[in-house]
């Protein structure tokens, strides 16, 4: 019913008290993208560059380029041969999806900011992890091919909460305590208290950062999975995986409860019920084979 | 009919309907039963579900090994952060299921290592 469901979404859209673009402005850090993540974009769409010198900036990173050939090498990829040189790497994986998981190995030591009582950025970085595997877990269960945007996808859903906790640590916690204490989901506390979400916010971001638009999409309905218009399966991936992260109690993104699952996108993932328990269990196994890549 | 989890299936069992692999190819023709180098091959060629005969999934019910009463301890503790979620329909309840016994190990395995300090 498509007249009800933009009723719907009119309503849910209403009253917004601090607007996401606010809370982004003047967010120390997030003004523009992290910087390898500009200049391989760059290179990228220069028509005159090549794969080589896609390499050449992620080699003169050694940090980086240790981690992305760690995580190239790891269960994550299953090559059935070990990747040597950064330059392997891009050729096997990709230029886009090189750049993407570069983003993500970066901005998982960028945020810094937020008060320890209110969350622990290791733990909080665990559980977008466990998201971002989660997705990508189901992605390749369905055949998919791009497998890297369903794990930058599902590790970004919850960048918005990161900022808010920054911006407004003080709201924050009364947020979290009112949640617990109402028992109801924190991004429905969200929006009475300040007439907007982290996922609101962490799109408003990744807007201003321009990153591509699945990554928008999928960061701003996460929790609104069936309104994606156009990469529902990524969306709905990352809502599932949320869910799973979620019981499996893989870190903390603040949220205490487990989120309700829409039926309707759990459907679109053709996953049998007789698949969750392995599903589940290389949940667990990959995120500790790739936990590493939130130490310094 | 039962689509079982390749995990969870063993020498003897009767295939109920084809097993083919990613690509399309028929491995093994339903109404044969199950070797142990069938199982192999299957591992190799990453199948994930067979659909075994006379089997009702619900009714498959692995031994985990898990004390039952450390079972129904990690069920209690994680009933405050199920409460948003739908129990009743079959997929969260799979999942909870998976998350108690995943619960239940991480307890053990703290024990041990509680144990051993």
């Amino acid at each position: 019913m498509p007249c009800s469901l933009t009723h719907e979404k009119k309503l849910y859209q209403k009253k917004i008290m601090i607007s996401p673009e606010k809370l982004i402005h003047g967010f120390r850090g997030t003004a523009v993208p992290p910087i390898m993540y500009i200049r391989l974009n760059e290179a990228i769409n220069n028509p005159d560059s090549s794969l080589a010198d896609v390499s050449q900036i992620i080699s003169d990173d050694s940090s980086l380029s240790a981690r992305l050939l760690k995580l190239v090498n790891s269960s994550f990829y299953g090559f059935s041969q070990r990747v040597g040189t950064i330059s392997e790497a891009v050729f096997l994986v990709g230029s886009h999806q090189v750049r993407d998981l570069a983003l993500v190995t970066t901005m998982v030591h960028t945020f810094g900011g937020i008060p320890e009582d209110l969350i622990n950025m290791e733990e909080f970085w665990l559980h977008s992890l466990a998201c971002g595997v989660g997705s990508k877990v189901i992605a390749q269960s369905m055949g998919e091919t791009e497998i890297e945007r369903f794990f930058v996808s599902g590790v970004l859903h919850d960048i918005g909460r990161v900022i808010l906790f920054n911006r407004a640590p003080d709201k924050s916690r009364r947020m979290l305590q009112r949640s617990i204490k109402e028992q109801r989901p924190l991004i429905d506390i969200e929006r009475e208290e300040i007439g907007c979400t982290h996922s609101e916010i962490g799109k408003a971001l990744l807007e201003a950062w321009r990153l591509p638009s699945y990554f928008q999409e999928v960061v701003s309905l996460h929790h609104k999975p069936e309104w994606a218009q156009y990469y529902p399966i990524e969306t709905a991936s990352v809502h599932v995986s949320d869910v799973l992260a979620h019981s499996l109690q893989i870190g903390s993104s603040g949220e205490r409860f487990v989120p309700a699952m829409n039926k309707e996108c759990w459907g679109k993932l053709n996953i049998t019920n007789s698949k969750i328990p392995t599903l589940m269990k290389k949940i667990e196994h990959e995120v500790d084979s790739i936990a590493w890549l939130l130490q310094n | 009919m039962g689509l079982i989890s390749l995990d969870k299936v063993h020498e003897g069992m009767m295939i109920e309907s084809d097993v083919i692999d990613p690509c399309g190819r028929i491995l093994l023709r339903g109404g044969q039963q199950l070797l142990k180098h069938h199982i192999d091959v299957f591992h190799s060629c990453r199948i994930e579900e067979i659909d075994i005969a006379g089997i009702d999934p619900k009714d498959f019910v692995e031994d985990t090994g898990i004390d039952p009463e450390i079972l129904s301890m990690a069920v209690s503790e994680l009933e405050p952060i199920f409460v948003l979620v739908n129990l009743k329909w079959d997929v969260m309840m799979e999942i909870h299921r998976y998350a108690v016994q995943s619960h239940a190990r991480k307890k053990i395995i703290s024990k041990k290592n509680y144990d051993l300090t």
